[in-house]
C-alpha cells in the first residue's frame, strides 16, 4: 500500500510550504550586500551635493558671494574663519568664501570647456579609426601615443608658453593635453561594434561609411562617452588649478583656486585658510566629479575596467 | 552498500542585482560507494550550485544557509577550511566545466599536477614530484608527458587541458570525484574520449563518481543513477534504467520525449512548452505546474510531499508530484509499494 | 618573443620621431627668439646675421632636419640662460627628477598593491571601506595640493621633515609620498578589482578544489594573476608622476627637470624646454618599451607565442 511517506533516509523532514528563509539568515546574507550598497549610496549622495554647490557657486556667483572678491581691506588682514567672514580673509583683507565663489566660475567654465571639446574630438577621431581601420586607424593612433607620450602637465606648460595665456588658449591647450583618453577608449569600443549584426546590416544595405558612424556606433559610444566625461572633469579641474598655481594658467586679476593657493604659499605658517579654502574647494569638486563619474560607470558601462 | 556521499537538506542562496535567490532549495541527495549519479537538469536549474555548495566553493554571493553534506561520515559544509582543505584535492575532487579557464594560464602544467602532490602528501623533492606527475599525466593518457611538464595552459588544446584537469584531480585516488558538465564545452569526438576515460578510471580506481550534465544520453550510458533538478529542487530520483525507461514525474516524461534519438528522426521534437520560472519569481506549489499538463488545484498550493517505492533498481525510485501519488496508488500493484 | 621586442621597438622610435616633430613645431610657434638674444638696442641687421648664424632664414624643413641631425648627435642647442649646452643643463636636472619619480613609484607600489590585495581578499571589511576612502581621497587630490598640506603639517607643524631643499634623505620623503599618493590611489583600485575578478576565476577554484591551502590559492594563484594589469597601469603612472612632479619641485625648491622647465619658460630660455621636454619624452618612451618587454616576459602566453 502506498502512502506518502517522507524521505526514508532522513529522520526529521522539513517541508516548507513557502518560499521562505529564517529571517536570521536572510539577515547574514544580505547585511553584507547592503552594507555595500549604502556605503555607495552615500557616495552618490555626496557627489550629487557637492557638485549642486558648486554649480550654484559657478552660476550664481554674484547671488551667493557674500563679499566682494576684489574689495581689498588691510584693516582685516589675515583673520581666521569668523562669523563675518566664514572662510577668512586673506592677506589684503579680501573674504576668502568670496574669492572662492568667484573662483569656480572659471575653474569650472573652463574645465567643461576643456572637457567637452577633447571629448568630442577624442570621441569623433576614435570612433572613426575603429571602424575604419587601416591607415586611418595608424595615424591616429599614433597622434594619441604622442600626446600620451608627454605628460599633461608639461605639454601643457610648454603649450601655453608657447601661444600666450588667455582663457581660450587655456581651453585650448588643456583639450589638446588630453583628448588622446576619449580617442583610446571609443576606438575599442568601436571595433567591437564594427562586428555586430546592426552595423553589418547597415553596411550591406549601402549606408556609408560616414553614415554607419554617427548613426550606428556613435550613439553606442554615449554611455561610455559620459562616464569618461564625467571623470575627466576632475583630471582637468586638477590640471588647470595646477597651472594657475604655476602662474601658467588664469591670470589675475581673474581669480582661480590654483593661483589663490599661489597666493597663500607665503602665509603657510600664520594663514594657512588662504591655501586650505581654495584647496577643499577644489578637492571637493574633483571629489563630485569622481564619484559621479563612477557611480555613472557602474550604471552606464560597468565594462569599463577599474570599476569597483 | 554504505553511503560515501549524502547531502541532506542543501539550501544555497546568491545575492546578485535582481536581489536575493535561492539557487538550491532543500537538495538531498546520496552517493554510494563506486557508483554514479547523474545530476540532470536544464541551465539554471542548479546541479552546478548544488556540487559547489557540497564543496565549499561558492562564490562570495553566495552562502550555503542551511544543509548538511556528510561525506564519509563528517559533515563537510560545518567544517573548518582548513580540515576542508586536507578532504579536497585527497579524497574528492571536481571537474569543472570550462576546460579552457580551470588552469592557470601562468603557471607550467607541472607545477599545478604536482601541488596536489606537495600539499596533501608533503612531498618536496623535485625529482619525486616530477615522476608522479608524469606517471598521473600518463594516465590521463597525455603523450610526451615528461616534456609537456614545463609547458602552459596555452599550448594545450580543450581536451587536454580537459584531461589534465582530470589528472589533478584523480592524482590521489580520490573517492568521490565530481564532473560538473565536463565535456560540454568540448567536440563530440573528444567527448567520447574524455568520457571513456573517466569510465575507466572510476573501474580502475573504484570511484564514486557525481555527473552533472544535461544530456540525457550521456547519463543513461554513463551512470548508474540519477536526480533530476528543476528550479532548485530535486524532482526524481532512482537507479537510471528505471527512471528513464519508467519516469513519472511530468518534466522528466517531457525531458525524455524531448530528446531526439537517431532512430526516429522522422518525427517532430517535443519540446516541453514554457520555460523555468525565474527564481526571483517561484510559485509557492510545485514549481513544474505552470507547464504541466496533468496540474492541478493542489499543485499550485502545496509543494509535493516525496514519494517513493521500490522500482527494477537497488534504491529506491522518489517523486515529488502529487499526481503520482493518485496514479500510483491506482496502477501499482501492492507488493512494489513501500512504507 | 623577439618579434613583440622589434615591434614595440619600431614603433617606439616612430613615436619619438613624431615627438620631436611636434616638439619642433610648438617651439617655431613662440616665434623669433632672436629677440631676446640680443640686447633691444640691436639692429634689423643685427638679428638677420644672428638669424643666418642660427640657421633660422632657411626653410622649415630643412631647419628641421637641421635639428634632427643635431639631434642625433646629441647637441640640443645652447641654453641662453646658462651660456651652456642645453643638454648639460637638462641632464643634471634629470637626476634629481629620476629620484624623485621612481621614489614616488615606490612609494604608490608599496601603499597601493598591499591595500588593494588586503581589499580583494576581505571584501566588504573595514579594510576594503577604508580602502576605497583613500582611494577617493587620494584621487581627488592634486600633488601640488598634498605638498603644501604636507609641508604645513609636517614640516611647520610637527617639524619632522625640511619644508624644501635637496641633499639629504630627509628631504626626499614629503615629496615623494606627496608625488606618489596620486599614483597609490589609481593603482590601489585596480588592483583591488583585478584581484577580487581573479579570485573569482576558475582556475583559482579549481586550486582550492585541490586543496592547496589559501594563502598559497592567494598570493601564487592569484596574485600573480592580477598583477598582469597593473603592470601596464604603472608604466602609465610613470608619464602622470613626471608631470606632477613640475608642481612637486616647484614647492619643495626640488632641482629637477621640473622646475628647469618652469623656469625656463618664465626666462624665455626655449632651447632648455626643447631639450628637457625632448629628453623627457625618450625616458618615458623607453620606460613604457621596458614595462612592455618585461610584461611579455613575465606572460607566458606573449613570451612563447
Amino acid at each position: 500500500m502506498l502512502t506518502s511517506t517522507r524521505e526514508s533516509v532522513m529522520p526529521e523532514d522539513k517541508m516548507p510550504e513557502l518560499i521562505q528563509m529564517p529571517s536570521e539568515t536572510r539577515l547574514v546574507l544580505q547585511v553584507g550586500y547592503h552594507k555595500r550598497r549604502w556605503f555607495n549610496l552615500i557616495q552618490l549622495g555626496i557627489a550629487v551635493f557637492l557638485g549642486i554647490v558648486l554649480l550654484s557657486m559657478a552660476l550664481l556667483p554674484g547671488l551667493l558671494s557674500p563679499y566682494d572678491p576684489n574689495a581689498i581691506s588691510l584693516s582685516n588682514t589675515l583673520q581666521a574663519p569668523s562669523a563675518t567672514h566664514l572662510l577668512g580673509t586673506d592677506q589684503l583683507g579680501r573674504d576668502m568664501l568670496s574669492r572662492v565663489i568667484w573662483g569656480s566660475q572659471v575653474s569650472i567654465f573652463v574645465a567643461f570647456c576643456a572637457v567637452v571639446l577633447a571629448g568630442i574630438f577624442g570621441t569623433l577621431l576614435g570612433v572613426t579609426a575603429g571602424y575604419m581601420g587601416g591607415v586611418v586607424d595608424s595615424i591616429a593612433m599614433r597622434m594619441a601615443d604622442i600626446q600620451l607620450a608627454l605628460p599633461a602637465v608639461i605639454l601643457a606648460l610648454v603649450l601655453v608658453g608657447a601661444i600666450g595665456f588667455s582663457i581660450f588658449n587655456l581651453i585650448l591647450v588643456l583639450s589638446l593635453a588630453n583628448w588622446a583618453r576619449f580617442a583610446r577608449v571609443t576606438r575599442s569600443e568601436a571595433l567591437s561594434l564594427r562586428q555586430r549584426d546592426f552595423v553589418l546590416l547597415a553596411h550591406l544595405a549601402g549606408a556609408s561609411s560616414m553614415r554607419i558612424i554617427w548613426r550606428h556606433i556613435v550613439p553606442n559610444v554615449a554611455n561610455t562617452f559620459i562616464v569618461l566625461a564625467t571623470l575627466d572633469v576632475g583630471i582637468i579641474i586638477i590640471l588647470e588649478a595646477t597651472l594657475s598655481f604655476l602662474g601658467l594658467g588664469v591670470q589675475p586679476p581673474t581669480p582661480s583656486w590654483g593661483a589663490m593657493i599661489a597666493d597663500g604659499r607665503g602665509y603657510l605658517e600664520r594663514a594657512w585658510w588662504i591655501c586650505g579654502v581654495p584647496g577643499l574647494v577644489l578637492m571637493g569638486a574633483v571629489l563630485s566629479a569622481n564619484l559621479l563619474g563612477d557611480a555613472l560607470r557602474d550604471r552606464l558601462s560597468p565594462s569599463m575596467s577599474q570599476a569597483w | 552498500m554504505s553511503l560515501l556521499l549524502e547531502a541532506r537538506h542543501l539550501t544555497t542562496m546568491l545575492r546578485g542585482r535582481a536581489g536575493t535567490v535561492t539557487a538550491v532549495d532543500n537538495v538531498s541527495l546520496s552517493v554510494k560507494k563506486g557508483r554514479s549519479l547523474a545530476l540532470v537538469g536544464e541551465s539554471g536549474s542548479g546541479k552546478s550550485m548544488t556540487c559547489l555548495s557540497m564543496l565549499g566553493l561558492l562564490p562570495p554571493s553566495g552562502r550555503l544557509v542551511e544543509g548538511q553534506v556528510l561525506f564519509k561520515g563528517r559533515d563537510l559544509a560545518n567544517m573548518p577550511v582548513e580540515e576542508l582543505q586536507t578532504i579536497r584535492g585527497r579524497e574528492i575532487g571536481m571537474i569543472l566545466q570550462d576546460a579552457m579557464t580551470s588552469l592557470n594560464p601562468l603557471l607550467t602544467i607541472g607545477d599545478q599536477v604536482s601541488e596536489v602532490f606537495r600539499y596533501h602528501r608533503g612531498i618536496t623533492d623535485a625529482q619525486d614530484l616530477k615522476r608522479l606527475s608524469i606517471e598521473v599525466l600518463e594516465k590521463v593518457k597525455i603523450p610526451a608527458a615528461r616534456e609537456r611538464l614545463d609547458s602552459y595552459p596555452f599550448q594545450f588544446s580543450g581536451g587536454m587541458r580537459q584531461r589534465v584537469s582530470i589528472a589533478i584531480n584523480i592524482a590521489l585516488s580520490p573517492e568521490l570525484l565530481i564532473c560538473d558538465e565536463p565535456t560540454t564545452a568540448l567536440d563530440v569526438t573528444v567527448q567520447l574520449q574524455i568520457l571513456r576515460l573517466l569510465r575507466d578510471l572510476q573501474h580502475s580506481q573504484g570511484m564514486a563518481i557525481v555527473f552533472v550534465t544535461h544530456d540525457l544520453h550521456l547519463a543513461a550510458q554513463f551512470c548508474d543513477d540519477v536526480a533530476i533538478m528543476y528550479a532548485g529542487r530535486i524532482v526524481e530520483s532512482g537507479p537510471i534504467a528505471e527512471v528513464f525507461k519508467k519516469p513519472v514525474h511530468p518534466y522528466t516524461v517531457g525531458l525524455l520525449k524531448a530528446v531526439p534519438s537517431l532512430s526516429d528522426y522522422k518525427n517532430r521534437l517535443q519540446a516541453i512548452p514554457g520555460q523555468q520560472p525565474a527564481l526571483t519569481r517561484l510559485p509557492v506549489g510545485c514549481r513544474f505546474a505552470e507547464r504541466c499538463q496533468s496540474v492541478t488545484s493542489r499543485c499550485t498550493q502545496e509543494y509535493p510531499d516525496w514519494f517513493e517505492w521500490q522500482g527494477l533498481g537497488d534504491s529506491p525510485h522518489r517523486v515529488a508530484c502529487w499526481l503520482t501519488q493518485e496514479r500510483l496508488q491506482a496502477s501499482l500493484p501492492s507488493n512494489e509499494a513501500s512504507l | 618573443m623577439i618579434q613583440y621586442i622589434l615591434r614595440r621597438l619600431f614603433q617606439s622610435g616612430i613615436t619619438v620621431m613624431l615627438v620631436t616633430v611636434i616638439i619642433f613645431v610648438i617651439i617655431r610657434l613662440i616665434g623669433d627668439p632672436t629677440h631676446l638674444m640680443l640686447p633691444p638696442e640691436a639692429t634689423e641687421a643685427d638679428r638677420q646675421l644672428l638669424r643666418e648664424q642660427m640657421g633660422l632664414d632657411k626653410s622649415i624643413p630643412v631647419q628641421y632636419f637641421n635639428y634632427l641631425l643635431d639631434l642625433l648627435q646629441g647637441q640640443l642647442g645652447m641654453s641662453y640662460r646658462f651660456a651652456r649646452p642645453a643638454l648639460g643643463v637638462v641632464m643634471e636636472a634629470m637626476g634629481p627628477t629620476l629620484m624623485l619619480t621612481l621614489a614616488a613609484l615606490l612609494v604608490a607600489i608599496a601603499i597601493g598593491i598591499p591595500l588593494g590585495v588586503a581589499a580583494a581578499v576581505r571584501r566588504d571589511s573595514w579594510v576594503d571601506n577604508a580602502a576605497k576612502v583613500f582611494a577617493v581621497m587620494g584621487q581627488a587630490a592634486p600633488p601640488f595640493l598634498f605638498s603644501l598640506l604636507f609641508i604645513r603639517l609636517f614640516s611647520i607643524e610637527f617639524g619632522w621633515f625640511p619644508t624644501g631643499g635637496y641633499g639629504k634623505f630627509s628631504n626626499l620623503i614629503l615629496p615623494a609620498i606627496a608625488l606618489g599618493w596620486y599614483s597609490a590611489a589609481g593603482i590601489m583600485r585596480l588592483t583591488r578589482s583585478s584581484m577580487t575578478e581573479v579570485l573569482e576565476s576558475e582556475y583559482v577554484k579549481l586550486a582550492r578544489i585541490k586543496g592547496v591551502p589559501e594563502v598559497v590559492v592567494v598570493y601564487k594563484h592569484a596574485l600573480r594573476n592580477a598583477l598582469l594589469p597593473v603592470t601596464t597601469f604603472t608604466s602609465l603612472q610613470f608619464g602622470i608622476l613626471m608631470g606632477g612632479a613640475v608642481s612637486v619641485e616647484f614647492v619643495f625648491a626640488w632641482p629637477g627637470v621640473g622646475r628647469l622647465i618652469l623656469e625656463s619658460i618664465s626666462n624665455l630660455d626655449y632651447t632648455v624646454v626643447q631639450a628637457a621636454v625632448t629628453v623627457g619624452a625618450l625616458i618615458f618612451t623607453l620606460v613604457n618599451l621596458l614595462v612592455d618587454i618585461v610584461y611579455a616576459y613575465i606572460d607566458p602566453r606573449i613570451r612563447y607565442a
